[in-house]
C-alpha cells in the first residue's frame, strides 16, 4: 500500500532544508540571473513534494529525485569553458558542432569553422549567461520555469552547467550539433536552452551518458527548446546513463505558428528514469511529432509522460512510444493531448505500444485526452502484449532459432517507429536496442 | 478483505467498540423521526437501524462504516470542485416513505412535466417518478409473475426485506464485494443505507425475463442511499433492469448508491441501468462485481441526467475463465460533468474483458471516461480490448479520456482506443442530400453513433432511450 505511504517533504531522512536561505548574489552573476534562481529556490522551499493521486506521479517515487544536500549545490560556482576558444580541436566533419558537458562542471563546446560566421551561438550555457546576457534572459525558464513543479524549481535555482545554441532567422543548418552530458556524483543540475529563428532549421542531438555505477546519483535536468515562425527544429535526446543513475527531466518545446518540431527521445540507461516531455503547439498551423523508443531491463524503472498542447488553430501533432521491457523492468507511459476551446481545426494522434519480453515485467499505459473544441480529429490507441507465440512458432517452423525470432519480432516491433526518424539517428537507437537485446 | 483492514488501521478506526447503541441510542425513535433532522451522526445511524429493526451485526456495520466514512478524506481526483461543495450537514439521510408524499405535482418543475409527455410515460408512472406518489403500485400487474419466480426459488425483495427474512444469505454476502474502507461515498452508504434490491438465483436457475427494479412491492426503490446485493449461484442466469429513460426528479442533491453483483462459477448476470436523474442531483455510485470461474458479468450503464456523475461500474474476474464486459453511455449536457468509466481486475488466468464506451458532449457539458484495467501476476493469457468514442457536438463541450492500464503478467492482450470527433460534414451532406433535414440527419448519426448500446437494450427502453436522445438533442444542434 504504498499510496498510504507520508510523503510530507520532511519524511524518511531526506529532510528538505525548508530554512536555508539563498546565498548571496556572486561576484560576476548578473542580477536578473540571481534573481531567477532566488525565486526558484523560494518556489523550491515552498512546493510540497508531488502528490501521488495523479498520473503523473502515480508510479514513481518523488523522493527518488530528491537531492540530498541541496546547500552544498547551491554554492558551486558557475560552470567554466575549460576550452573556451574551441576551434583549437577538430571534430567530425558529420556534425554542425560538438559540445560536453563534462562531470567536473567543465566544458568543451565546437563550433565547425564553416558556420562561424552565421551568428550561431553554440556554448556552454552559464557562460553564455555572461557573455550574451540578453539572449538568455530573454528565454530561460519561459517554457519550464520555477512555477513548473518542485524539481523545475530546484534545478531553477542551482543549476551550474548546461547547454545553448542559438541559430539567427532564416538560417539552416543541415548537420546536427552534438551534445554529450557526463553527469557524475550524487548530483548534477544542469540545463538546455535552444532557440532557433524565424525559418530556420536545426537538428540537436542530446546524449546523456555516463558511468553512474553509485547508488543515488541525480540528475535534474531541465531542456528549453524554442523555434519561431516556419522554423524546423528536430530534438534528440538519448538517454544511456549507468546502471544506477536516477534521471528527472523534464522537456518543453514552443512551436510558434507553421513552425515544425520532431522530437526524439530514446531510453535505455539509468536505475530510474522520471522523463517529462512536451510540446506546446502556440502557433497557427504548427506541427509536432513525438517517437519515443524505450528499452528496459533488469530492475530499472522508466517513467515517460508526453505532453502535446494544442493552443492554436490548424495545428498538427502525432505520438508513437514503444516501449520494450524484459526480465523484472517495469514502465508507466502518461501521455495527454489537450486541445483548447479557441483552437479549432486540430488534429492529434497517439499511440503507445508495449512489448513483454517475458514475465516478471510490469507495463501501465494511460493515453489520456482532454478536448475542449468539436472541430478536432483526434485518435489514440494503446496496447500492451507479449511476444505472440505463435509468431514464435511459425518463424521456428521455417528455421529461425528462437533467439533470432525475437529478434525478428522486435524489429518489426521497432521498426516502423526507427524508419519516422532520420536514418542516423535510428542507426543510434537500432544500435542500443539490439544491443541491449542481446544482453543476458 | 486485506486491503480494507489496512485501511482500517491507517485510519485508527479499527479498535471501534460496539457500545453504539449505549452511547447513541434513543429509545423514542418514533417521535424523533418526526422531525427528520439533516445531517449526519451516529444518533442518525442508529435511528435508521431501530427503526427498520435491524440486526445487531448490521447496526455495528452502520457505526463502522459512518466512522470510516468521517475518517476518509474527499477524493482527490475527477471532479474536486463539485464534490468539495456537497455540505454532508445539509441532508436528510432518512426519510421514511410515508413522509415522501408531501410533494405536490404543481411543485414538479414545468420541463420534467413535458418530457413525460413526449415520452409518453402512464399517469401513475408520472406521479412516482416525480417522487409524487411513494411508489409504483406495481403488485397486481406482475402478481403471476412474482408467483413465477417464487416457485423457482428465485429470492427477488427490496434490500430491507431482504434482511429481514434471509439474514444468513445477505450476512455471508452482504459488503463482501464493496467494503464500507473502499471509498468515501461507500462509508457513507454503508452508514445510512436504505432500499434497494435482494436477489439471489439459486443453482442453475435461467431466469427468462429481465427483473426490474418496478416488480418490487412496497420499495423504496428510487431512494438516495440505495444498495443492491444480486446473488447468482453456480450455473444459473439472471438480467436485472435498473432505473427508467424518464426523468426522475427529486429534490435531494445527493445520491450514492452501492451496487454488489455476486457470480458464482459458470454463472451469469447482466445489469442495465439507465439513469437520468435531474440535473440538481449529484450522482455518486459504486458499483463492482466478482466473477467467479467461468462466470460472466455485464453492466450496461447509461449515465444521461444529474449535475455530476461518477461512476465506474467494475468486474474483478477471480476465478479463470472469467469474462466482464462492460457498455457505457454518457450524455453531458449544459452544466453536467458525467465522470464515469468502468474498471476492470483479471485476478485469474485466462480471464477476458471488453469495455466500450461512448460520450456526447453537448451544449457546454463535459464527458470523462475514466477507466482501469489490472492485470495481476499469475492472471496470463488475458485478453483485454478498449474502445472510447467521444462525439462533441459543438464547441464549448469538452470531452476527457483517462484510462488506465497496469499489467504485471505475461502473456496477455491488451487493447485500447479512443477517437474523439465531431459529426461529420460529409456524412451530414450525404443524408441532406438524400432529403432529410439537417437536424433529422445530426440525430441519425447520433443514434447510429450509439447504436451499439441501444442493440443492448430491452425493446422498450431502446425506443425510449432514442425519443430521449431526439429530445436532449433538440435546438442544440444546428
Amino acid at each position: 500500500m504504498n499510496k498510504q505511504t507520508d510523503f510530507s517533504p520532511t519524511a524518511g531522512n531526506l529532510v528538505v532544508s525548508a530554512k536555508t536561505e539563498f546565498r548571496d548574489r556572486q561576484a560576476n552573476e548578473p542580477e536578473w540571473l540571481y534573481s531567477f534562481r532566488k525565486e526558484g529556490w523560494m518556489r523550491y522551499n515552498e512546493m510540497p513534494l508531488p502528490g501521488r493521486v495523479t498520473n503523473l506521479w502515480r508510479y514513481s517515487d518523488p523522493r527518488l529525485f530528491l537531492v540530498k544536500s541541496d546547500s552544498d549545490l547551491m554554492n558551486l560556482p558557475l560552470g567554466d569553458d575549460r576550452n573556451e576558444r574551441g576551434d583549437a580541436e577538430e571534430i567530425d566533419p558529420e556534425l554542425a558542432g560538438y559540445g560536453r558537458n563534462f562531470a567536473d562542471r567543465s566544458s568543451i563546446f565546437i563550433l565547425q569553422p564553416q558556420y562561424r560566421r552565421l551568428g550561431i551561438v553554440f556554448s556552454e550555457l552559464s557562460r553564455v549567461a555572461l557573455t550574451n546576457p540578453h539572449l538568455v534572459d530573454e528565454y530561460l525558464g519561459r517554457l519550464v520555469g520555477a512555477d513548473f513543479g518542485k524539481f523545475e524549481a530546484f534545478n531553477a535555482a542551482v543549476w551550474n552547467v548546461g547547454a545553448f545554441v542559438f541559430i539567427p532567422d532564416n538560417v539552416i543548418i543541415d548537420k546536427p550539433f552534438y551534445i554529450l552530458r557526463h553527469p557524475a556524483g550524487p548530483a548534477t543540475v544542469t540545463r538546455l536552452l535552444v532557440v532557433i529563428g524565424k525559418n530556420s532549421e536545426a537538428t540537436i542531438i542530446d546524449d546523456y551518458n555516463c558511468h553512474c555505477r553509485h547508488e543515488g546519483e541525480i540528475l535534474n535536468n531541465v531542456v528549453e527548446l524554442f523555434a519561431g515562425p516556419n522554423a524546423a527544429v528536430n530534438y534528440v535526446q538519448v538517454q544511456r546513463l549507468g546502471p544506477e543513475a536516477r534521471i528527472h527531466t523534464t522537456e518543453r518545446l514552443a512551436l510558434d505558428s507553421e513552425a515544425r518540431g520532431r522530437s526524439i527521445f530514446v531510453s535505455v540507461g539509468g536505475h530510474a528514469a522520471k522523463i517529462n516531455a512536451g510540446t506546446v503547439l502556440q502557433g497557427k498551423g504548427a506541427e509536432s511529432r513525438i517517437y519515443g523508443i524505450a528499452f528496459a531491463d533488469s530492475d530499472q524503472k522508466f517513467d515517460h509522460h508526453t505532453y502535446h498542447h494544442h493552443r492554436a488553430p490548424n495545428t498538427y501533432s502525432d505520438i508513437d512510444f514503444k516501449v520494450m521491457l524484459k526480465q523484472k523492468a517495469a514502465s508507466a507511459y502518461t501521455g495527454l493531448i489537450r486541445i483548447e476551446r479557441d483552437a479549432p481545426n486540430c488534429e492529434a494522434y497517439q499511440e503507445n505500444r508495449n512489448l513483454l519480453l517475458n514475465e516478471g515485467t510490469k507495463a501501465e499505459s494511460i493515453p489520456e485526452l482532454e478536448i475542449l473544441n468539436d472541430q478536432v480529429r483526434c485518435t489514440h490507441g494503446a496496447t500492451m502484449g507479449p511476444v505472440d507465440p505463435e509468431m514464435i512458432f511459425y518463424l521456428r517452423s521455417r528455421g529461425y532459432s528462437e533467439r533470432q525470432a525475437v529478434s525478428s519480432i522486435v524489429h518489426g516491433f521497432v521498426e516502423p517507429t526507427l524508419s519516422k526518424m532520420q536514418a542516423n539517428i535510428a542507426n543510434v537507437a537500432r544500435e542500443l536496442i539490439y544491443h541491449k537485446m542481446q544482453e543476458g | 478483505m486485506v486491503v480494507g483492514e489496512l485501511q482500517n488501521k491507517n485510519l485508527g478506526i479499527a479498535s471501534i467498540g460496539d457500545d453504539y447503541a449505549a452511547q447513541y441510542g434513543f429509545h423514542d425513535a418514533e417521535d424523533y423521526f418526526h422531525k427528520s433532522p439533516k445531517g449526519l451522526s451516529h444518533e442518525v445511524v442508529e435511528m435508521i437501524s431501530r427503526l427498520k429493526n435491524e440486526p445487531e451485526w448490521m447496526t455495528k456495520f452502520r457505526h463502522e462504516a459512518l466512522d470510516i466514512f468521517l475518517a476518509k478524506p474527499m477524493p482527490q481526483w475527477g471532479n474536486t470542485e463539485l464534490l468539495n461543495s456537497i455540505d454532508f450537514s445539509d441532508i436528510h439521510y432518512y426519510v421514511r416513505p410515508t413522509e415522501k408524499q408531501g410533494r405536490s405535482w404543481d411543485e414538479v418543475p414545468e420541463n420534467i412535466k413535458k418530457t413525460f409527455d413526449r415520452l409518453g410515460i402512464p399517469e401513475a408512472e408520472r406521479k412516482f417518478l416525480a417522487g409524487v406518489s411513494a411508489q409504483y403500485e406495481s403488485e397486481v400487474v406482475y402478481h403471476s409473475l412474482k408467483e413465477d419466480l417464487r416457485k423457482q426459488g428465485i429470492i427477488f425483495l427490496d434490500m430491507d426485506g431482504g434482511l429481514r427474512e434471509h439474514p444468513e444469505i445477505v450476512r455471508k454476502y452482504f459488503s463482501t464485494v464493496i467494503p464500507p474502507s473502499d471509498n468515501k461515498f461507500a462509508a457513507l452508504n454503508s452508514a445510512v443505507w436504505s432500499g434497494g434490491s435482494f436477489i439471489y438465483v439459486p443453482p442453475g436457475v435461467d431466469v427468462k425475463i429481465p427483473l426490474q427494479a418496478y416488480f418490487r412491492i412496497n420499495a423504496e426503490n428510487m431512494g438516495q442511499f440505495e444498495r443492491t446485493l444480486i446473488i447468482a449461484d453456480k450455473g444459473s442466469r439472471v438480467h436485472y433492469i435498473e432505473g427508467c429513460t424518464a426523468p426522475v426528479y427529486s429534490t435531494n442533491s445527493l445520491h450514492s448508491a452501492v451496487v454488489e453483483l455476486i457470480a458464482l462459477e459458470g454463472a451469469y448476470i447482466r445489469y442495465t441501468t439507465i439513469q437520468n436523474w435531474s440535473h440538481n442531483i449529484f450522482n455518486l455510485v459504486t458499483k463492482r462485481a466478482m466473477a467467479h470461474a467461468g462466470a460472466t458479468v455485464e453492466w450496461v450503464d447509461g449515465n444521461l441526467g444529474s449535475r455530476l456523475t461518477m461512476k465506474y461500474p467494475c468486474v474483478y474476474l477471480v476465478g479463470e475463465g472469467a469474462r466482464g464486459e462492460i457498455l457505457s453511455i454518457a450524455l453531458a449536457g449544459d452544466g453536467q460533468h458525467q465522470d464515469a468509466g468502468a474498471k476492470v481486475i483479471h485476478a485469474a488466468p485466462r480471464t477476458s474483458s471488453r469495455i466500450t464506451s461512448k460520450s456526447i458532449s453537448k451544449a457546454g457539458g463535459r464527458a470523462s471516461y475514466r477507466g482501469l484495467v489490472k492485470i495481476y501476476p499469475h492472471a496470463h493469457d488475458c485478453r483485454v480490448s478498449v474502445e472510447c468514442d467521444a462525439l462533441l457536438i459543438d464547441g464549448a463541450s469538452r470531452s476527457d479520456t483517462y484510462p488506465t492500464m497496469e499489467i504485471d503478467a505475461e502473456r496477455v492482450r491488451v487493447e485500447h482506443e479512443a477517437r474523439v470527433s465531431k459529426i461529420a460534414e460529409e456524412q451530414l451532406f450525404y443524408l441532406t442530400s438524400r432529403g432529410l433535414t439537417e437536424d433529422e440527419a445530426r440525430l441519425l448519426i447520433i443514434n447510429g453513433f450509439i447504436e451499439p448500446f441501444t442493440k443492448e437494450l430491452p425493446m422498450e427502453y431502446a425506443v425510449e432511450l432514442n425519443r430521449l436522445i431526439e429530445l436532449e438533442m433538440e435546438g442544440s444542434v444546428g
